[in-house]
């Protein structure tokens, strides 16, 4: 699965608008970013920072305005199939098909990527392991519980052992025990040699698992880096000060360390 | 994409679909149980109901109104003979001096021809009565000379009732008959007058009431609804349903091509409405050995037979089809399933008139008919279901049909490839101002619309009067309205002065434009014949003095018609699109704009040569001197001596070379005093 030489994911100064009535919305401005193979990365932001829209761009469901993005040497437009054939995509509201088995979603979504069956038997062996969801494989996905579906969802977006991950707010809505699942889960995949970009809410989260941080507000990347280069640069300590100080800036003015946003 | 990746897609959507369809008893309540159970319980209640009436009313006499003339022998022994039979009550008897009683020549009763069929039904309805028997002892002449008498019983088919018991007043004058027959074998030899007595019946009710009773063709209508409800769930499901459960993104990330998406939704949402037909089909079919048809003689009312049946829905395939894009279509347009369900009612509509049109035996299956989406197919099902209709025809509807269902889901994957269908609230691109070209085409529809009706009003009057007030006081208001509201300059809508060249360029191809347009008008009606009712509408027209042709129907066209189509609409969209396009789509609206599918071809190839030569020129005033001109050569020409046979093919290859050589003359001439189209 993996494509021509390059990083997992490479974004090169996408922009995108949206238009509401005559009003236009600045989604994206000139964002770029780089994801290499074995290494996470957490985009965050506030509500409406443009991290959906971003993430959407890179699964090839929105086009970007300008800009290029290309994902396992894939470019999302002109090699847009072989785009989704590489990356396993987990949106925001990822559903469930609900009368059908976590099994039976599996041999379908194995079946639109075209696996043999013995392959799909494979993996789906390992995934509802890992995932714990044996137990839960031959329930309607109707009469699971919103954090099983959600297992459900990522043990779907894993299946065809994706080289990317792109991952909306994947532990939104999970308990602690699922949300430390998926988290371990990105962890292996990183040792895996898997690149995984995901977007949270959850600071600790980014904090514990990430390699590198990028920091979305209003369409603009505000800072990208190491936890140790953010702490450097914005001279806070923890992570949701740093947040605090880059992405919410221009509404708190905290101003402990006089340099102001715009970092990237 | 490779095809085989397309087609290995379209079956794992397919599957998906056909299983979560199946475990979900609401879809297979709709596909299965509904046809199989209501459609035939429908049919079943109706003709129940039907035959308990029918034998409720089979008891009762008919009343009867009787027309005779006095003092006739023969008439006083008939209505004597009507008076004792209990099958029969004679409730009025208007006595007529003999000479009022006359029918019209060449009026043929043995058909059923009437004089003045409303006279009658209003004398049924005035004496409120079941039928009105007119007794004309010396009416017809008989193949050996002499006058036979006539019996004309008229009846209005309006209720079970009325037929019910004018077959009992048929019965007792066909007894009467019988009677008189073995009268005369007794009296050997005696001369007697009913020897040949001419019984007529009939049914002076309209026939688009009549028509309703006959099941058959209620069917396709059945067929079409049966088709929508069996497969809604699963359409609606199919991507609406999808989007709202979020599941649609997952789906569009993966490595399937949109078109195989689609495909496999809507080959699941077609075998559900297939599936649907079916098993209405074989629940009519199993309902019918239990339906009490038989003994409903005479109602007419008439089960298709099995082939028929079977034949009816082999044709419902395309309708199926265009059904199932239709779904896809609202389905993909909603923004959740209950918007989406909300869509089902105008689309109900739709296929309403479809099914009502077809349902009408009034309206002949045509070739104009066989192309219409839905109303096409219908009809072709509706044709084959009483056992007949024109194999060309109906491949054409099939043909038609099959197209506009396959155009309909390669729309419904355009939406699906387009990020619409994630983004819902916003748009992708900037919104476009309100522009010249779309603001001419908003008024050219709004100029056909408002004409439709105005035409409609003005038909009953003057037809000369309707085409005046229709111009000067439609088309005329339209355009300077649109010349006031937007500010426009006379120049900008071609009031300038035109050249002496373009001026002699329209004068003299005005007969060969004419030849061109009545050309075409005849090849075109080798294919699709004019119904009498288009001419007998002309020839009010054709009998137009020659003042009336000049100023009504030449002058008056050519001024308020350039004005508006080549003035301010062409030159309006001409700001927008290049000016090729612009001559073509005013011309199209110019074709439209005369109301009448057969008219089209002809007023569009007059269309475009008026456009052309406005173009050309830089000014409308030569269009509007070739316009008149041409609608005064189009008046005098006459279209007999074109025929195929005769003048038509060297009148139409020199007309086609004057045409050429004028139109090139004026691009030439017209370059030096043209600029362009618009300042």
């Amino acid at each position: 699965m993996s494509g021509p030489a390059g990083s997992g994911i490479e974004v090169r100064s996408v922009s995108r608008s949206f238009w509401s009535g005559r009003e236009e919305i600045r989604a994206l401005a000139d964002v770029s970013l780089t994801a290499h193979k074995g290494e996470v990365v957490g985009l965050l932001g506030p509500n409406g920072a443009g991290k959906t829209t971003l993430l959407r761009i890179l699964a090839t469901l929105l086009r970007p305005d300008s800009g290029s993005a290309r994902v396992n040497g894939y470019d999302v437009i002109e090699d847009a199939m072989e785009v989704r054939r590489s990356i396993g995509y987990l949106s925001t509201r990822t559903g469930v098909y609900g009368r059908l088995t976590p099994l039976e979603i599996m041999d379908y979504f194995g079946s639109l990527h075209r696996m043999s069956p013995s392959m799909i038997a494979e993996r789906t062996e390992m995934l509802f392991g890992r995932f714990d969801l044996w137990k839960l494989a031959s329930l309607r996905c109707e009469e699971l519980s919103g954090g099983n579906q959600q297992r459900v969802s990522l043990a779907r977006a894993l299946l065809h052992d994706p080289p990317v991950l792109i991952l909306d707010e994947p532990t939104t809505g999970l308990d602690v025990i699922a949300a430390a699942t998926t988290i371990g889960f990105i962890d292996i995949s990183r040792d895996l040699g898997c690149c995984v970009l995901f977007s949270t809410h959850v600071l600790s989260e980014a904090e514990k698992l990430c390699d590198r941080i990028a920091i979305l507000h209003e369409g603009e990347i505000r800072a990208d880096g190491t936890l140790e280069e953010l702490r450097e640069r914005t001279g806070q300590r923890f992570l949701e000060d740093i947040f605090l100080h880059l992405a919410a800036g221009s509404v708190l003015q905290p101003g402990a360390s006089g340099q102001g946003p715009g970092c990237a | 994409m490779r095809l085989s990746g397309i087609g290995s897609g379209v079956a794992g959507i397919f599957r998906r679909e056909v299983r979560e369809g199946l475990r979900n008893r609401r879809a297979l309540f709709l596909a299965f149980g509904l046809p199989l159970v209501l459609y035939p319980g429908l049919v079943f209640l109706f003709t129940t109901l039907e035959r308990q009436q029918f034998e409720v009313m089979e008891n009762q006499p008919a009343e009867v109104s009787v027309i005779a003339p006095a003092n006739d022998s023969l008439a006083s022994a008939t209505i004597r003979w009507l008076e004792g039979d209990s099958r029969v009550i004679v409730r009025h008897l208007t006595a007529l001096p003999e000479d009022s009683l006359t029918v019209a020549p060449g009026t043929d009763l043995m058909r059923g021809e009437h004089p003045d069929t409303s006279r009658v039904r209003r004398a049924i309805r005035a004496d409120s009565v079941d039928a009105l028997i007119l007794l004309l002892p010396r009416a017809q002449a008989g193949p050996h000379g002499g006058e036979l008498p006539l019996l004309g019983v008229f009846f209005e088919g309006r209720s079970e009732e009325s037929f019910a018991r004018t077959r009992r007043v048929t019965a007792s004058l066909d007894s009467l008959r019988g009677e008189l027959f073995e009268l005369r074998a007794r009296l050997a030899g005696v001369m007697n007058p009913w020897r040949d007595m001419i019984l007529v019946v009939h049914d002076s009710s309209m026939r688009i009431a009549r028509s309703g009773r006959y099941l058959g063709s209620i069917l396709p209508f059945l067929i079409m609804f049966i088709a929508l409800t069996g497969g809604s769930y699963i359409a609606l499901d199919a991507v609406a349903g999808e989007r709202e459960r979020g599941t649609l993104e997952s789906l569009l990330s993966q490595p399937v091509h949109r078109l195989a998406i689609v495909a496999g939704k809507a080959l699941a949402v077609f075998c559900a409405s297939g599936v649907a037909v079916v098993t209405a089909g074989i629940g009519l079919l199993l309902g019918s050995a239990f339906m009490p048809l038989e003994s409903m003689e005479g109602v007419e009312m008439a089960f298709p037979e099995t082939s028929a049946l079977v034949e009816g829905m082999l044709a419902s395939i395309p309708l199926v089809l265009e059904i199932a894009a239709a779904l896809m279509i609202v389905s993909a347009l909603a923004r959740s399933y209950k918007e989406a369900q909300n869509y089902m009612l105008p689309l109900s509509l739709l296929l309403m008139v479809a099914g009502v049109l077809s349902t009408s035996s009034r309206i002949p299956f045509s070739p104009g008919l066989s192309l219409i989406p839905l109303t096409g197919q219908a009809f072709a099902i509706r044709e084959l279901l009483s056992g007949g209709g024109d194999p060309l025809l109906i491949a054409a509807s099939s043909v038609s049909g099959t197209v506009y269902g396959l155009a309909g889901l390669f729309w419904a994957s355009e939406m699906l490839s387009g990020e619409g269908i994630l983004i819902r609230r916003q748009r992708s691109r900037p919104p476009k101002g309100v522009s010249p070209a779309r603001r001419a085409i908003v008024l050219g529809l709004a100029v056909l619309l408002g004409l439709y009706y105005l035409s409609g009003l003005l038909a009953g009057w003057s037809p000369l009067l309707g085409i005046a007030v229709t111009e000067w006081g439609f088309l005329m208001i339209m355009a300077t309205g649109f010349v006031l509201v937007f500010g426009l300059r006379p120049s900008s809508v071609g009031l300038r002065p035109a050249s002496s060249i373009s001026l002699g360029v329209a004068l003299a191809s005005a007969v060969p434009l004419a030849v061109l347009a009545a050309a075409v008008l005849l090849l075109q009606s080798i294919l699709f014949p004019i119904p009498a009712s288009l001419s007998e509408l002309m020839k009010p027209i054709a009998r137009a003095t020659v003042a009336e042709t000049v100023l009504i129907l030449s002058l008056t066209p050519a001024v308020c018609e350039e004005l508006l189509f080549r003035g301010v609409i062409m030159r309006q969209m001409a700001r927008e699109i290049s000016q090729p396009r612009a001559v073509v789509v005013s011309a199209v609206l110019f074709g439209a704009f005369h109301l009448s599918i057969y008219r089209f071809l002809p007023t569009l190839a007059v269309g475009l040569a008026l456009g052309w030569l406005s173009f050309a020129s830089g000014s409308i005033l030569p269009a509007i001197l070739l316009h008149a001109c041409y609608n005064l050569a189009a008046r005098y020409l006459i279209p007999e001596s074109l025929q195929p046979e005769g003048l038509l093919a060297p009148a139409l290859i020199a007309s086609l070379a004057v045409l050429a050589a004028l139109g090139v003359t004026a691009l030439r001439r017209g370059k030096r005093d043209r600029g362009p189209l618009v300042r």
